[in-house]
């Protein structure tokens, strides 16, 4: 037995925090109970947790901070299950003594039915789903929590059912802290993680802690909505060959996946690796694919007792093809809630313009020293490299392509000529896929259009002729680079006192340049802003994107339009202390940060020559986050708790500068957003029953917002950034958990969380055009106290029932309702010009400034599951049992496809006749009947 | 790790791949339909009346080429089409039309359902009348129920004229293409430029004379692109599409390419 494997358990001290929970540490000793020798190479396997643990050479395993609550523990030895305990935790220390294991149990070949209660591959197939729909990076707390909820009904709800519906706890739209092997890979500039980045490695991506409100987190300060901590290192990863392919109807239709880990090895080495592939001819939106690859690999080597490091690399290149969001005019008029614009066929093949292409590159390397019990010191550096691509349609001085442009529905002729209106209504219906691309048309376009470019690239007297194209197909690229290191440190003093630190500072490089990819059938496009080309027709210098050089000839690959680079620095260091007494227990922590902004114009816009070209001025704020609570244990069941945060942080860089494609320009006197919190709850959690209740209210206040579209107001005729200073937001509410379980086999859970999330005060919205010179933008107040913010439905509920039988299967039925889904306010509505033409309470009055609700609706999900062990002489080929997995869930068993499940007002508004239905709201709607199929082999 | 699974890892990787390539679509640009029976514009303008809507409800299908486009944005939503015997504006509702219609382009359009009348005694073609009574133009929604496009890259030789010619055969020449020789520009000191601003006037004036002191306008929108171009002050050939407003006879340019006034004035 080699030395190293005496702390081989030495690296599972941070693997599980429950924020809210009790904490203790569980340990004992195995020994053969005919021989009375000890048992080594046991691993101790927690299916609630997902998690595994190592007994050292003498048989001894020690696991420190496990939420309270009852176990069953799996134990196994070379990967087979061969006995199972139960262990009750209600005290901060249980030491189980000696635990006895018979011959019979070991090397047993019978699955224990203990394993077959616990729906292992439910938990799988809800996490995998996540990972892999996070590809949109539309992220949500809701959507994480999977590591807790398994333990908590209310999370438990959130993860699985309500996040799946467009619901957003606690009605924040703030981006979760996701943390990898103790780096922050947050992107610095959007503040968002970037789930593409590992989506389709969910074998790897298991180890995960996560911590949900404003409760401690005993290794970081977190975020106002919690943190996930991925531990994704070699040594993390149980032994074991895992195969697994998946059918499915949502954004993917096949995966497979395939991982094998080596565990940790008796030389203290431990690798593993991991390839996934996903794909999709066609999505279940119409016109969109998906093909993606994923591919992991880490190493880790124990070098003695109290160091270890490990380097870890993933990436998961993806390209898939987009949908979106329309109007009720264009849903009907198609028959199809999943009409999708963004394609058209070409040749007879659905081609879309709207292709996402992401590969990133990450690597990770961690040291980690333990340096006693009670004492852990952790560093990790990051790098990442690589590049984010969207396409989409540009044109220039030529028809609007887009294939449910406004201009050309029935509803533009409607009050002008009905009868227009009707023939196109008639037309449409009878040929749907009119409202479509009509990719041939626009290649056609190209050809003709003939031109001659003169003092073509800057050259006096040059001329380049052919064919410009009026239509292209370009990308919007973001090449990312980042550098990050963290380190952190964790020490307890007499299982009283806990303290935890950490510094971190991050670099962020990210090159933003639109780029030609396909001329379509021309042979050149060229570098100008055409909406300035009209309306500064006498200094064409304007016009020019970029006017180091003028008239440039732009070829397929080439940038256009703008091109410029972000840095970003961000440095915080935090501390907290943690106090935990017989009946009370007591936290508090502070975070300060200081973060740079600096942009880099490598263009020099025409209209902005004077501050769009070269570095900005650089941008600082110095950020400080504070946060405590107090927790009451009335009994060992029984728990209150109140949490508070107060939080000072640094607008994102987008808020900040106004229109970083064109220029430096920031806007007037950015500030810190400020954010306070309450948080207060009774926790109950028994063997039988759980429950979870929770009140919170927080205030936001300084926020900023630009929203940037084109506008068609005739004032404007432009690209605009719309800015919003200084919003105030409440969003108060409260969550409910209960579990109970009927009998060993039958549990019926319930939840409900009801919010309110709204505007507290009037701020003014500035308006700046991209194409005039003018800088100064136009303000004005907008009235938009007490609207809703859109942040998916405020009120939901579910109730299910699951089963687990003992043999070897289960089933999980859950009802849900959704109600109080509000549809995000164009916020220049609500300004005395929109309603100047009105009549004060008319019915137009109330159209104009009432915000819509989208309608409840209600939805069944269903799950279930089976585990099969193979027989033995099938597990000679592979000197493991071999295990199948099988599990099927299913969203939406009704089929409803009426889901309205987001809506939007358009920001452009027809001020000239305050005619609110000129520019209609556009909605998604929630899919119908998806099903997920997975089956798994293990060994 | 068991080694036998290399083949279903390569076979993994291999199994699907994602259709991203598109071929790319037949260039139509070349080819002529070739309807064999359609009547002339000339034909149709000699249905239309002499004045107010008239919806066509035969079966009548003309041709022509583009001979003016929007693409300097002096026409608007419109495009105009001969066929030899005559010409006639085509109404339609687009910004930006030249993409689709470039000057040159053969059209066939299938009559049956639009309307034709005059604006200001110019004869046109569009849609049904909207809420004013004025026919409107197509929908683009519905051009494909009434165009097709045909081949690109036709010549049109302008109808060679004079000033005089132009004012004594009004209705034969509207909106065809024609040249006059050796005209220029009356009153240069008030013509800086060919059109002030469509915030200021929709459109602008300019005189033109030839040697023998007649006259004709020529009238620049202002929105067009060139509306800040400085016309030539010299005297030569123009070629502009001949149209009118009530009996005023006025010529438009389709760009400032088809001004070449390079020779001295007359006076």
């Amino acid at each position: 037995m080699k030395k190293q494997l005496l702390f081989c358990i030495v690296f599972l001290w941070c693997n599980n925090l429950f924020a809210q929970n009790e904490l203790a540490d569980l340990s004992g000793t195995f020994i053969h109970k005919e021989t009375g020798n000890i048992i080594s190479e046991l691993e101790l396997f927690f299916p609630r947790l997902q998690q595994i643990y190592s007994c050292n050479h003498l048989g001894q395993f020690s696991i420190n901070r496990l939420p309270y609550g009852t176990y069953t523990i799996l134990i196994r030895q070379e990967g087979e299950t061969i006995d199972s305990i139960k262990v009750i935790l209600d005290k901060a220390i249980v030491h189980l003594d000696t635990l006895f294991l018979s011959s019979e149990k070991l090397n047993a070949t019978t699955i224990t039915n203990q394993l077959l209660r616990i729906p292992i591959i439910a938990l799988e197939s809800a996490t995998d789903n996540q990972l892999d729909d996070e590809i949109n990076s539309n992220q949500n707390i809701s959507a994480m929590l999977s590591s807790s909820a398994n333990k908590d009904p209310f999370l438990n709800a959130v993860s699985y059912t309500f996040s799946s519906y467009n619901f957003h706890a606690r009605g924040l739209r703030n981006s979760q802290q996701v943390w990898i092997n103790g780096i922050l890979v947050n992107n610095l500039e959007k503040a968002n993680a970037s789930w593409s980045t590992w989506s389709g490695l969910n074998d790897v991506f298991k180890n995960k802690s996560s911590s949900y409100g404003l409760a401690a987190n005993p290794i970081y300060f977190g975020s106002l909505s919690g943190l996930q901590a991925f531990d994704i290192s070699a040594i993390e990863q149980a032994h074991q060959t895992r195969i697994s392919y998946s059918l499915s109807n949502r954004s993917y239709s096949n995966r497979m996946m395939l991982t094998h880990s080596s565990g940790l090895q008796k030389n203290g080495w431990a690798f593993s690796v991991s390839a996934s592939k996903r794909w999709a001819e066609a999505g279940y939106i119409e016109g969109t694919f998906f093909d993606a690859y994923s591919c992991y690999a880490s190493i880790a080597k124990v070098i003695n007792e109290q160091h270890s490091i490990s380097l870890s690399a993933f990436m998961a290149p993806s390209t898939r093809a987009g949908s979106g969001s329309t109007t009720d005019e264009v849903y009907a008029l198609t028959s199809n809630h999943y009409y999708n614009s963004n394609w058209g066929w070409q040749d007879g093949a659905k081609r879309n313009a709207i292709i996402s292409k992401t590969i990133i590159p990450t690597a990770i390397f961690q040291h980690q020293y333990y340096q006693s019990e009670k004492t852990k010191f952790s560093t990790a550096v990051l790098f990442q490299k690589g590049v984010f691509k969207n396409s989409g349609l540009d044109w220039y001085n030529a028809i609007d392509p887009r294939a449910d442009y406004y201009r050309n529905l029935p509803s533009f002729y409607a009050d002008s000529n009905p009868f227009a209106a009707k023939s196109i209504s008639q037309s449409i219906v009878d040929n749907p896929e009119q409202l479509q691309i009509d990719w041939a048309r626009l290649y056609n376009a190209n050809r003709a259009n003939v031109e001659t470019i003169y003092d073509a690239n800057g050259i006096i007297g040059s001329q380049y002729k052919g064919r410009r194209s009026l239509y292209v197909l370009s990308n919007d690229v973001e090449q990312l680079n980042k550098i990050a290191i963290g380190s952190n440190l964790q020490h307890k003093y007499k299982d009283k006192l806990f303290f935890s630190s950490g510094l971190h500072y991050a670099w962020q490089q990210s090159h933003y340049y639109k780029q030609l990819e396909d001329l379509l059938g021309g042979d050149f496009f060229v570098n100008k802003n055409m909406f300035v080309a009209q309306q500064y027709l006498s200094n064409s210098s304007l016009a020019e994107n970029d006017v180091h050089h003028l008239n440039r000839i732009v070829k397929k690959g080439d940038d256009y339009r703008y091109n410029y680079i972000n840095t970003l620095h961000k440095t915080f260091a935090w501390g907290q202390i943690e106090v935990d007494l017989r009946r009370w227990k007591m936290f508090t922590a502070l975070q300060i940060g200081y973060t740079t902004y600096l942009r880099k114009g490598l263009y020099r816009n025409g209209l902005f020559a004077l501050n769009s070209y070269g570095k900005s001025e650089s941008i600082n704020f110095l950020t400080y986050m504070v946060k405590g609570g107090i927790e009451y244990k009335i009994n060992g069941r029984n728990y209150l708790f109140t949490h508070l945060w107060y939080g000072a942080e640094e607008p994102q860089f987008n808020q900040v500068f106004i229109s970083p494609r064109t220029r430096n320009q920031i806007i007037n006197q950015p500030r810190l957003q400020q954010s306070k919190s309450i948080e207060g709850g009774y926790f109950m959690k028994s063997p039988k029953a759980q429950i979870r209740a929770v009140v919170y209210a927080s205030d936001m206040s300084n926020a900023i917002s630009i929203q940037r579209f084109y506008n068609d107001d005739p004032d404007y005729q432009s690209y605009v950034n719309f800015v919003m200073q200084n919003i105030n937001t409440r969003q108060i509410g409260c969550e409910l958990g209960v579990e109970f379980s009927l009998s060993p086999s039958l549990t019926i859970n319930a939840a409900s969380a009801i919010g309110q999330s709204f505007y507290t005060n009037l701020p003014k919205v500035s308006v700046f055009s991209d194409n005039d010179t003018n800088i100064q933008g136009n303000s004005k107040e907008v009235y938009i106290k007490n609207y809703y913010l859109g942040v998916g439905p405020q009120s939901v509920y579910t109730i299910g029932m699951s089963y687990n039988s003992k043999r070897y299967w289960f089933i999980k039925v859950n009802a849900n309702y959704f109600d109080r889904n509000y549809i995000s306010i164009n916020p220049a509505r609500r300004s005395v010009e929109a309603a100047e033409l009105v009549e004060p309470n008319s019915s137009l009055f109330h159209k104009i400034f009432n915000q819509e609700k989208l309608a409840a609706f209600y939805t069944i999900d269903i799950s279930g599951g089976k585990s099969i062990r193979l027989k033995k002489q099938l597990s000679k080929q592979t000197k493991s049992p071999i295990s199948l997995y099988l599990n099927i869930g299913i969203s939406n068993l009704l089929n409803n496809q009426n889901i309205k499940s987001m809506g939007y007002e358009q920001l452009r508004y027809d001020f000239s006749n305050n005619n609110p239905d000129k520019f209609p709201s556009k909605y998604t709607y929630n899919m119908g009947l998806t099903y997920f199929a997975n089956l798994t082999i293990k060994f | 790790m068991n080694y036998k699974i290399i083949p279903f890892i390569f076979y993994f990787f291999c199994s699907a791949c994602v259709k991203q390539k598109y071929t790319t679509p037949e260039n139509t640009n070349e080819t002529d339909p070739r309807y064999a029976r359609y009547i002339s514009i000339a034909e149709l303008r000699s249905n239309m009346g002499i004045s107010g809507n008239k919806e066509i409800t035969d079966n009548i299908v003309i041709a022509g080429v583009v001979v003016a486009d929007d693409r300097t944005n002096n026409f608007y939503k419109q495009i105009i089409i001969d066929d030899g015997t005559a010409a006639i504006p085509i109404l339609l509702d687009a910004y930006n039309l030249y993409s689709d219609f470039p000057v040159g382009r053969k059209i066939y359009i299938k009559c049956k359902g639009l309307y034709t009348n005059y604006y200001y005694k110019l004869p046109q073609l569009g849609f049904a009348p909207d809420n004013r009574g004025m026919i409107s133009p197509i929908p683009y929604s519905l051009w494909k129920d009434y165009i097709i496009k045909a081949n690109q890259g036709n010549a049109i030789d302008p109808i060679k004229v004079n000033i005089l010619d132009v004012i004594k055969t009004k209705t034969e020449l509207l909106n065809r293409l024609i040249s006059i020789d050796d005209v220029q520009i009356a009153d240069t000191t008030n013509s800086l430029v060919y059109a002030i601003p469509s915030e200021l006037s929709s459109a602008t004036n300019i005189t033109l004379i030839d040697c023998d002191s007649n006259s004709i306008i020529l009238r620049t929108s202002g929105s067009s692109s060139f509306r800040v171009v400085k016309p030539s002050t010299g005297k030569g050939k123009i070629i502009a599409i001949y149209s009118t407003f009530n009996n005023s006879p006025q010529l438009i340019l389709r760009d400032t390419s088809d001004i070449q006034f390079t020779k001295k004035r007359c006076f």
